[in-house]
């Protein structure tokens, strides 16, 4: 935090000013020839100052042209890999695509669903932080173990159940892939029941962990047992933001 | 270490149905207003220290205001308004013209902004200056050498030409300087009224007085 104080005096005699008053009306003029002459000179030179700073940031913004134009690039290429009818998006080609860069996350804003997720550096978990939060109400969908259909395809084996950490109401979803055919992986309808207790395994096995807890941390999660299904997320029973 | 928010900027495309988000990163918002920051200190320190050396007679003359040729000759001669019949062809010659001269810009620079019109007699009649292209410059270097030798120190000037009715006037602009007296030959001359007078003991006392404020 910057702060500028300016401290103004005034002259302490009032007399000595009101004849000089005088002195100007009979032809001299108080002496603020200088001071003027610097005052104009120090607005002259602030107004410089903030024009040199923008120029410097239009300059900068304009390096940023090039970035901006690659970016918009590997958007559209990426989205070109991804077309969609009304309720799949085939994303076979971007997902096995080596050449192709990837944008930073591509989404559908109707489900809400990542198609392209953001990768998990700590770098990405910082930029992206404002990304981190989960429909609770979804979440509640699958208190009883049931399929998801995602856009691109995929089959989930959803399962949810509360939990808290110490006082802190918290929501556990715990997912096994039935089908991802960019993986040419389909489960069978008779290793479902197996499937389905696995997931209340692991939820369970989470809950228990978090329960042992004050705060969420991720050691602590994973390390009861080892974690059999595809993918589990923590997630904030209040405000929907993923802890873990 | 600075640590602060991370400014992106942020691509977003769509096809309609997907939106697909690029990001680059401008920098730390910290460091970047500390970049700010010192870009705009140091262009104006620059700026500063330029303008003051090379700007200041600008800025001078930019606050300088003195009576137009149209009013100088409907009010004549005055606080601020003298006029001279012209200074001698000879650019090394001094003679009691260009004495005159050189007390009445002395008087300017110590007692207000004035402007002294080359060509006009004292009856305010535009009698003209006979000048080509060559005789122009002679006559502004002239000027600028006398002043230069004579007074101390330099006084803010600035010589320029007008025609009126078909004859050449020179104008002399005489800024008050910002020094606390100006001397020619030893004698601090100021203004009164019309006349340029030698400064007596008083009226140096409130120059100092003036000068310190």
């Amino acid at each position: 935090m910057f702060t500028f104080s300016v401290t103004v005096t005034f002259p302490v005699f009032i007399e000595p000013f009101d004849r000089l008053t005088l002195e100007a009306d009979k032809g001299f003029r108080p002496i603020t020839v200088r001071r003027n002459v610097e005052r104009r000179i120090l607005r002259f030179s602030l107004c410089f100052g903030v024009l040199a700073t923008m120029v410097a940031g239009f300059a900068y913004v304009a390096t940023l042209r090039a970035d901006v134009r690659n970016l918009q690039r590997i958007n559209q290429e990426a989205l070109d890999e991804m077309p969609c009818d009304v309720d799949v998006c085939q994303s076979n080609k971007f997902t096995t695509d080596p050449y192709t860069d990837s944008p930073d996350y591509v989404v559908d804003p109707k489900t809400k669903y990542f198609l392209s997720a953001p990768g998990s550096t700590p770098e990405t978990a910082t930029r992206l932080a404002s990304l981190d939060f989960v429909d609770g109400g979804f979440v509640k969908q699958y208190h009883q173990p049931d399929s998801y259909n995602s856009l691109d395809g995929e089959k989930w084996r959803l399962f949810s159940r509360p939990a808290a950490i110490g006082s802190k109401p918290v929501g556990v979803i715990v997912g096994y892939a039935e089908k991802q055919p960019t993986k040419i992986l389909e489960a069978s309808s008779r290793d479902l029941p197996s499937i389905v207790k696995r997931l209340r395994q692991e939820a369970d096995g989470i809950a228990a962990n978090l329960a042992k807890l004050r705060e969420p941390s991720s050691h602590a999660i994973k390390s009861a047992s080892k974690f059999s299904a595809d993918g589990f997320m923590v997630l904030d029973a209040n405000t929907g933001e993923v802890l873990d | 270490m600075l640590n602060g928010p991370l400014i992106d900027l942020e691509q977003v495309d769509t096809n309609g149905r997907l939106i697909a988000v690029s990001l680059a990163s401008l920098g730390d918002l910290r460091w970047l207003c500390v970049v700010v920051v010192a870009i705009l200190s140091l262009s104006t320190l620059v700026a500063r220290y330029l303008s003051r050396k090379f700007l200041r007679s600008y800025f001078l003359f930019s606050q300088t205001r003195v009576p137009t040729l149209e009013e100088a000759l409907s009010q004549g001669e005055g606080t601020a308004v003298e006029f001279k019949r012209g200074l001698s062809d000879d650019e090394g010659r001094t003679g009691a013209a260009e004495e005159e001269f050189l007390k009445t810009v002395a008087a300017f620079a110590n007692s207000g902004d004035g402007v002294i019109f080359i060509g006009i007699d004292d009856t305010a009649k535009v009698k003209g200056l006979d000048l080509d292209a060559t005789r122009r410059d002679r006559l502004e270097r002239k000027i600028g050498q006398l002043v230069r030798n004579r007074i101390r120190p330099r006084p803010p000037i600035q010589v320029t030409f007008q025609r009126v009715n078909d004859r050449e006037v020179a104008c002399v602009t005489v800024a008050r300087g910002e020094a606390l007296a100006y001397l020619l030959g030893g004698a601090i001359y100021r203004r009164h009224g019309s006349a340029d007078i030698q400064a007596q003991p008083e009226d140096l006392a409130q120059l100092v007085a003036q000068y310190a404020l």
